[in-house]
């Protein structure tokens, strides 16, 4: 039972999503609506990210410094943090949290909507609900998590760069020279794309576990949780895929 | 509605327009080192071995970035083609006699293509231009070499070693070094070596006054080389030697002709030379001669013991005698 209810629930994402495909790209667009769930998305999630991304990127460097240190390799610290926060762990971490704060409110809002029987009303009163709702918040989602994962990293290198001076001193073309002479377009690019993967996942996997939620107060916070942890999953999931991608393409 | 306002828009348009700017921004610059944009100048080298080369890799002239490596091409079976987009930049530095060679970043780092300047002058590199290529370094054969060199290094410190043991266990070698004596004779020897030296430098000191006195013109040498006059006096010598040796020349030949005409036994001389029957008879005349002597001598015996003359020839006899006792007299005084 466990794994046919595995399947229907993956069949049910993948019609989900091909909906979105097929009504999301017909006009009317509802793009006032689309701007401020851009809004909400990106400006509002850039602090939590921007502090993660410092946290990160200067966690990074001090944790590197002692090993880097016994090979004598100091100088190798800042191309190493930034290769590591590009290719890695910009996206995944910026990705992770934003399945948390976005995922999760897009979830109990579609789901607090759905149980208060919103959107059945949005559609008696001609308004289509998927359009307004889960089209707009998917493609906010997917062209916002790029734009906070660059802020992401660009804070990060920027924290590496305070911690690399915490224990020496570096000036600040020396580091991004150190970065630059290491840093590929095969580092950088397929980074960035699959972040709008992921972006996408986060979107769609709360829009249905909202739209989709058991009816009572119960369903609220059932699918809330669910679409952070099944989006964290596939977040996972994907970066796996992209990681073998990218690695059948040469680009590693 | 109050939350959807223009300046939420504002914000969200800071927000991506910052993201966006920060990605064209890494762009950009990764674009700027691997040669995307800007003008190019593209040469290419021949290699044997590449030795792992990828597309993409740095070029580098004197240790600088100056492009990277556009296409790598299997030409032959023993040429690989690597062809590289320069920086137009670099192009008035790079020459045509530079030499291209593959190297590594590091020890363990990236290939590179190191371009090195040749010492003789050259037009700079023009587009398609292609340079010479030194063969890289391989590991492999450096370690070849590394082995035979361990081998013979074993081989000179056993040697090394024995050459050693024998100095220690030599009484004559610490015998020589624990001298004094040796130590002093050494000391004034190379006082004298010393010594010498000085005397030498003098000389020499002495030897090049000397020619260059000469060659100013002072002392006998010098006035043999300078004088005009007296090269003047020894031209006219040198002819009148000449002169003479050609007088000589006819009076030998004339002599030659006369020594001809001696052999070919004209003139009297010739006859007496060369006749035979001349010679003979002058043999008889010879013996002739010599019998009438004989005989004269026998008449001249018997006048001798003839009564006549007898007393003529006593008297001589007594005047010699006397003659010599004189003289012996004198002698003994």
């Amino acid at each position: 039972m466990q794994a046919s209810e595995f399947l229907a629930e993956a069949g049910a994402i993948s019609r989900f999503a091909g909906r979105f495909f097929s009504e999301g790209f017909r006009p009317r667009y509802e793009v006032q609506e689309f701007l401020y769930q851009c809004y909400v998305v990106g400006y509002k999630s850039l602090p939590l990210v921007g502090v993660t991304g410092f946290i990160m990127g200067m966690v990074l460097t001090l944790q590197a410094r002692p090993t880097m240190a016994k090979f004598g390799a100091e100088a190798w610290i800042p191309a190493m943090v930034a290769l590591s926060i590009i290719r890695e762990m910009g996206p995944i971490i910026t990705a992770l949290i934003c399945a948390g704060k976005i995922g999760s409110s897009i979830g109990a809002e579609l789901g607090s909507m759905n149980v208060t029987e919103q959107i059945d009303a949005m559609e008696v009163s001609g308004t289509n609900p998927f359009k307004y709702l889960v089209v707009t918040r998917v493609l906010a989602t997917t062209l916002m998590i790029p734009v906070l994962v660059i802020l992401a990293d660009v804070i990060g290198l920027y924290a590496s760069y305070l911690g690399v001076n915490m224990k020496g001193v570096t000036s600040l073309s020396l580091f991004v020279n150190n970065i630059m002479n290491r840093l590929e377009f095969s580092d950088v690019v397929p980074a960035f794309i699959k972040t709008f993967f992921f972006g996408f996942a986060i979107g769609i996997i709360g829009c249905y576990k909202g739209y989709h939620s058991q009816k009572g107060t119960e369903g609220v916070g059932q699918s809330a949780n669910s679409a952070v942890v099944v989006s964290s999953l596939v977040i996972f999931v994907i970066d796996l895929l992209a990681v073998q991608i990218t690695g059948l393409l040469g680009l590693n | 509605m109050s939350q959807r306002t223009a300046a939420n828009n504002v914000r969200l348009g800071a927000f991506v327009l910052t993201g966006l700017a920060c990605l064209i921004m890494l762009l950009f610059l990764l674009g700027r080192k691997q040669n995307m944009f800007g003008d190019t100048l593209e040469i290419q080298a021949d290699f044997r071995t590449v030795n792992g080369l990828l597309t993409g890799n740095n070029v580098r002239f004197a240790g600088i970035m100056v492009g990277t490596v556009e296409h790598i091409d299997i030409v032959g079976d023993t040429t690989v083609r690597v062809r590289m987009s320069l920086r137009r930049e670099v192009q008035p530095f790079i020459k045509k006699n530079a030499i291209a060679s593959i190297g590594t970043d590091g020890l363990m780092g990236n290939t590179v293509v190191n371009i090195t300047a040749e010492p003789e002058p050259a037009p700079p590199v023009t587009d398609g231009d292609q340079l010479r290529a030194r063969q890289p370094v391989r590991i492999e054969a450096m370690l070849n070499t590394l082995q035979r060199t361990n081998r013979n290094l074993v081989g000179i410190t056993e040697d090394m070693k024995e050459v050693t043991s024998k100095l220690n266990n030599s009484s004559a070698m610490w015998e020589l070094i624990g001298d004094k004596k040796v130590t002093n004779s050494l000391r004034r020897t190379v006082q004298n070596i010393e010594g010498t030296t000085t005397r030498l430098d003098a000389a020499s000191h002495d030897v090049r006054n000397m020619a260059r006195d000469a060659r100013r013109g002072r002392g006998v040498v010098g006035y043999l080389f300078t004088d005009t006059s007296f090269a003047g006096q020894m031209q006219q010598t040198m002819r009148r030697t000449s002169r003479l040796s050609a007088t000589a020349d006819t009076m030998t030949s004339t002599l030659n002709s006369i020594t001809r005409k001696v052999q070919a036994g004209q003139g009297p001389l010739g006859t007496l030379l060369v006749d035979t029957a001349m010679a003979s008879r002058l043999e008889q005349s010879m013996g002739n001669v010599e019998q009438g002597t004989a005989r004269f001598n026998e008449s001249m015996e018997a006048l001798q013991h003839n009564f006549l003359l007898k007393g003529y020839f006593k008297r001589q006899q007594k005047k010699k005698a006397r003659a010599e006792q004189q003289e012996a007299l004198q002698e003994t005084k």
